[in-house]
């Protein structure tokens, strides 16, 4: 009977305080829906993508290709290209219908302005012969192309460009724009274009000569005769073939290349589902301080109903069931909200040009269920220590008037809060400097980190108040120090409150201390050993510049000498993602002082060597003569010798092998960078040069770094936006505890009322608390960040030119934001505050 | 004694001139059926310098009247001014502005802030105002309430009594037109109370302090000059320089 007492005023008390209720489930439904969004997303990714690939093999039963793995149209990395003479072996193979050789590579359409199209790459595709192969072309209008200067474009393109067949377009093949005809226009299975990309379609002789693999192939498409199964094909295929080429089904090779598509979204998801976590442990803080609070305020209620004959037991399982019950909504909204997320994502996908064959989102039950698991769990278990608490209410207590708990100085706390903290900052280093494999001991780091400033926080709360409160002491009315005064006056409520926009801030700020040491780094290491003064750089999306450009380039007045360089990515030693850039060796002693601490810059002209940096040398152990494994994409893997070693990295890259070597080993014949030497008036003459070049970019020094930083600029600014959930429910943590300590003070605020305060200066009293609190969250974290963000440059960097560089002026930016956001936060609560009425305020209970 | 040096605040009304005034004020709480008449055409004139006290059953109007007379409540009908200025009619703003600089409080309990010092609390509704304390009033304000060693503390640290006299401090600081106190002994022993009560007269004495205070407590009401009754919402009598025995008296003829 008691139980059902217990039960029916648990629900009036949530139903009397439904905003809060509101705004706690929602600090949980929030964090469940970043990760039931993520899941969603990611599976209905992989599932497009899936059918997708299903759809590039339709009509092919069996490709032949070179034995590298991951070679893939779609995911562009180059493969060693497959002789003629392979064709004519295939087609004599039994049980063959049809075969096909294919040439593909990248080419940009370009609008009749002569920039590229908006899409996120281009690929290029030689038009196969027999109809098989032509099925993955849907929906075709006009001719296909027959001849050089003839192209079949994508429908997504032509929409987009306003182009019609019959109409002329320019394409840029290794940065140089060259004109076509389009002959026709094409769609791609059940969708417009390819992934969000543009198709250029050639004739096959057209393709093989516009990349440069006359009499080769990138790969063949096979048809199997009526009776024929694949399998088969591929293992008499396979017979047949040179060493070195292959056979694999085309459901095997559209499954590895979706394999490794989805290992890429698996990276992507991790990283969404990392801020996911973040924001339910933002979460997770906000729910702890809400009850905790809570209970504090039913301080006398609970100690009537134990007074009553409630047993600790009953109290305990009657918060713990508010708990579950908000958690259980909180997790079930959170599920729901994702869905939308996921479908709002993929709508903007498709408005960026990427739409999918998506048909319906995909519903991951197993994963929406561990979202919605892992809410309820956490609610739960945040909401343990304020039950915690509520059992040891003493009877007694109903008659006492609740006493604010002063948090004095304590030993105890100050060391127990250091020790979890650095902890918690070891197990983060590890963590990260371990590598990949270490996320899980770096997140039970930072999370420690985080848990060992919470409990440190009360202690800084009086100092940090004072500090942020100091230019808020000049509002008229006092009404600054009284905010001040009541932030102090529950130093633990006050950070446990700031703590949890500390969270988003620290990583914020520790970000921002990565990204501008390593963008400092970069720029010191350019200026200190580039000789260059001109950069002409490919835009991004363009494959490379041809070659041709820099002999033009060298040809105009003023210029003394152009150098190319190439680049690609490999993985060096094991170590996947590495980018080696191919130079000229004779040549770019003039353009940068690399500084060779061991063996000749010359001997790199010699095939299978390469240069190392002495800071990755060092880190690896390696020396001059040491041979090292480098896999160049789907290329092929070498041995390469290690002819030098070099100081400064420049505008280079950490690895360099010879512009000959690399043509050989990888495939790439075409240039990321002319490095140039010239005089400043030679600008506009280098200028001209680049006509007809769209996708090449002219800058200087400065520019030039500024270009190589950019996409750190980028990291930031997503990270940033990743976080903004979390800083949202922090915030909506800050409108709670304001509403609660609003609704603790009726009787002070009726008070001041009376005693004249106007409306204005009340609703600025708890703007001002909110603008305090939220700049303690702001500097605790920025405290931390800067304290984590530094540790880690310097722990990341080893090199010499390394430098830490505070942003002071972003943290700057960071602090006066979340005091705006505090502002906003307050909005609400203050409202409130100045709407109650004087009287009824006074006589509060 | 008074020392000499010190002034009645300025721009006070002549001795005799009303510092408040009812008309035919009458508050109606509620609608329809569930109406409750609090007041009922209250007519009342509070003389600028005098210490009046308010008196009645439980329920008669006193603290409504209170409230409608210091501009926390509005009135039905009827009308009060304020010095010159009349009340009914201002709005919400101006009614605060009024509160802030020419009215007074002291209530029952919780009257002082927790995060403020009792100086801070004293200084508080001139420092809402904006305006600068007057150090010598502020001084002689504090000296009379004898609270010298403590001003530093925090309300929590004081006791009931010297909450009280902090808050009568309060009312005082701001030199105002008139002060209300409802119920101001209501939670003291009788030693503080007659602190609190003695403060208050010596204000009416010295200073040419209004005071108008509610209370149930005949002894309270002879610290008054005057005592006015109320029973039922209406005026039901008044009594001239008070004393415990002919309050009593009063009273129980009201009851009859
Ligand atoms: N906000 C309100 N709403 C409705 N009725 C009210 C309200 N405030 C007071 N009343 C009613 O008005 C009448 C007068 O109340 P008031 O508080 O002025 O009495 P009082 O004389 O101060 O009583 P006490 O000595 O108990 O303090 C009472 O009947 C009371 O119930
Ligand atoms: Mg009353």
């Amino acid at each position: 009977m008691f139980r059902s007492v217990f039960i029916g005023a648990l629900f009036r008390s949530m139903l009397a305080h439904r905003l809060r209720l509101v705004l706690t489930g929602l600090a949980i439904a929030l964090g469940v829906a970043f990760m039931a969004g993520s899941f969603t997303f990611s599976a209905t990714l992989t599932r497009s993508l899936d059918s997708l690939f299903a759809q590039a093999s339709t009509g092919t039963d069996v490709e032949v290709m070179h034995a590298s793995p991951g070679g893939s149209t779609i995911t562009g990395s180059p493969a060693q290209p497959v002789p003629a003479s392979v064709l004519a072996t295939v087609r004599r193979v039994p049980g063959v219908a049809a075969a096909d050789g294919q040439v593909t590579g990248q080419a940009v359409l370009l609008g009749r302005d002569g920039k590229p199209l908006p899409g996120s790459f281009g690929v290029a595709l030689s038009w196969p012969a027999d109809a098989p192969f032509q099925q993955s072309f849907t929906g075709r209008t006009g001719q296909p192309p027959a001849g050089p200067g003839q192209v079949m474009i994508d429908r997504a393109s032509a929409r987009r460009g306003h182009f019609a067949a019959g109409q002329r377009i320019g394409i840029a093949i290794a940065g140089h724009a060259v004109p076509f005809t389009i002959t026709g226009i094409t769609g791609y299975g059940s969708a417009d274009t390819i992934a969000g990309g543009s198709m250029a379609i050639f004739s096959l002789p057209a393709a093989q000569q516009l990349f440069g693999k006359p009499g080769q192939y990138d790969q063949i498409a096979v048809k199997a005769a009526p009776g024929v199964s694949a399998a088969q094909l591929r293992d008499r295929i396979a017979s047949v073939l040179p060493p070195g080429d292959v056979a694999v089904t085309a459901a095997a090779a559209s499954a590895s290349a979706a394999r490794q598509i989805n290992s890429a979204l698996g990276v992507l998801t991790g990283f969404f589902l990392g801020f996911a976590g973040i924001a339910l442990f933002v979460g997770a803080f906000v729910i702890w301080n809400t009850f905790s609070i809570m209970i504090g305020q039913r301080t006398r209620e609970l100690a009537l109903t134990r007074a009553l004959g409630a047993s600790a037991g009953q109290v305990f399982r009657s918060v713990l069931a508010e708990a579950a019950v908000l958690a259980t909504a909180g997790s079930a909204a959170g599920v729901g909200l994702g869905l939308g997320l996921a479908r709002g994502l993929a709508a903007l996908l498709a408005a960026f040009g990427f739409a999918l064959p998506i048909s319906g989102l995909a519903l991951p039950a197993a994963e929406l269920a561990i979202a919605a698991g892992t809410g309820i769990a956490i609610t739960v278990i945040a909401s343990l220590p304020a039950a915690w608490r509520a059992t040891r209410i003493a009877p007694v207590q109903a008659m006492r008037d609740p006493a604010p708990e002063p948090a004095r100085f304590s030993a105890g706390r100050l060391a127990g809060g250091l020790a979890i903290t650095l902890a918690g900052v070891a197990a983060l280093l590890a963590g990260i400097l371990a590598g990949n494999g270490q996320i899980v001991l770096a997140a039970a780091g930072a999370a420690c980190c985080f848990i060992g400033i919470t409990v440190l926080a009360p202690l800084t709360v009086r100092p940090l108040a004072r500090l942020s409160a100091a230019p808020l002491l000049r509002l008229p009315g006092r009404v600054g120090l009284l905010a001040r005064g009541n932030t102090m006056r529950n130093p633990k409520r006050t950070s446990a409150t700031a703590a949890a926009l500390m969270i988003g801030l620290a990583v914020i700020a520790a970000t921002s201390v990565l990204v501008s040491s390593a963008r400092a780094t970069i720029g010191q290491q350019v200026h200190a050993a580039s000789r260059t003064s001109f950069y002409v750089q490919a835009a991004n999306g363009t494959s490379g510049l041809s070659p041709a450009l820099a002999r033009a380039i060298a040809a105009q007045p003023g210029v003394r000498a152009v150098t190319e360089v190439r680049q690609t990515t490999a993985t060096v030693a094991g170590a996947a993602g590495r980018t080696i850039d191919g130079i000229d060796p004779s040549a770019i002693g003039q353009f940068t002082d690399l500084g060779v601490t061991a063996g000749r810059l010359s001997a790199l002209a010699a095939p299978g060597t390469i240069m190392v940096s002495a800071e990755v040398a060092s880190g690896r152990g390696w020396t001059t003569g040491d041979a090292i494994t480098v896999q160049f994409g789907a290329y092929g893997l070498y041995r390469l010798r290690i002819t030098g070693i070099f100081a400064n990295i420049g505008p280079l890259s950490s690895y360099l092998v010879a512009n000959t070597t690399l043509a050989a080993d990888s495939g790439v014949r075409t240039d990321s960078v002319d490095l140039i030497q010239a005089p400043r008036s030679a600008r506009n003459a280098i200028r001209s040069a680049l006509a007809g070049y769209p996708g090449a970019q002219l800058t200087d020094q400065a520019g030039y770094i500024a270009s190589q930083t950019k996409v750190l600029n980028s990291l930031l600014t997503l990270v940033t936006a990743m976080l903004i959930l979390a800083i949202v429910i922090a915030l909506l943590g800050v409108v709670n505890t304001l509403a609660l300590s609003i609704s603790e003070r009726t009787r002070e605020i009726g008070l001041l009322r009376a005693i004249g305060m106007q409306r204005s200066q009340l609703r600025q009293m708890i703007t001002a608390e909110s603008v305090i609190i939220s700049v303690i969250g702001a500097l605790l974290g920025i405290i931390l960040g800067l304290g984590l963000g530094a540790a880690l440059a310097a722990a990341l960097t080893t090199s010499r030119q390394a430098t830490v560089t505070i942003p002071a002026g972003q943290l700057v930016i960071y602090i006066l934001a979340t005091a705006a956001a505090g502002v906003l936060a307050s909005i609400g609560p203050a409202r409130r505050a100045a709407r109650l009425d004087t009287l009824t305020a006074i006589a509060a209970e | 004694m008074m020392p000499a040096t010190i002034q009645p605040p300025p721009g006070r009304q002549p001795a005799g001139a009303p510092a408040a005034r009812a008309r035919e004020v009458t508050k109606i709480y509620g609608h329809g059926p569930a109406a409750v008449t609090a007041l009922e055409g209250v007519s009342l004139d509070i003389p600028a310098g005098s210490f009046t006290a308010v008196m009645g059953p439980s329920g008669s109007g006193k603290s409504t009247l209170m409230h409608c007379l210091a501009g926390l409540d509005t009135v039905t009908s009827g009308r009060i001014w304020i010095g010159d200025t009349e009340i009914t009619g201002l709005r919400e703003r101006q009614l605060t502005r009024l509160r802030r600089d020419r009215i007074g409080f002291v209530f029952q309990a919780y009257n002082l802030l927790p995060v403020l010092s009792a100086a801070a609390n004293i200084t508080l509704p001139l420092d809402i105002a904006g305006r600068p304390a007057d150090p010598e009033w502020l001084t002689t304000v504090i000296d009379t309430v004898g609270l010298g060693g403590r001003l530093g503390h925090r309300p929590a640290e004081l006791s009931g009594g010297q909450q009280q006299r902090v808050a009568v401090a309060r009312a005082l600081a701001s030199r105002p037109d008139i002060v209300f106190a409802d119920e101001p002994t209501g939670n003291l022993d009788s030693r503080a109370s007659a602190e609190v009560l003695g403060l208050l007269r010596r204000s009416v004495g010295e200073f040419g302090q209004t005071v108008v205070m509610v209370t149930h407590d005949p002894v309270a009401a002879s610290y008054a000059g005057r005592v006015v009754f109320l029973a039922d919402g209406r005026i039901a009598g008044g009594l001239d320089r008070p004393t415990p025995a002919s309050v009593l008296d009063a009273m129980k003829n009201l009851g009859e």
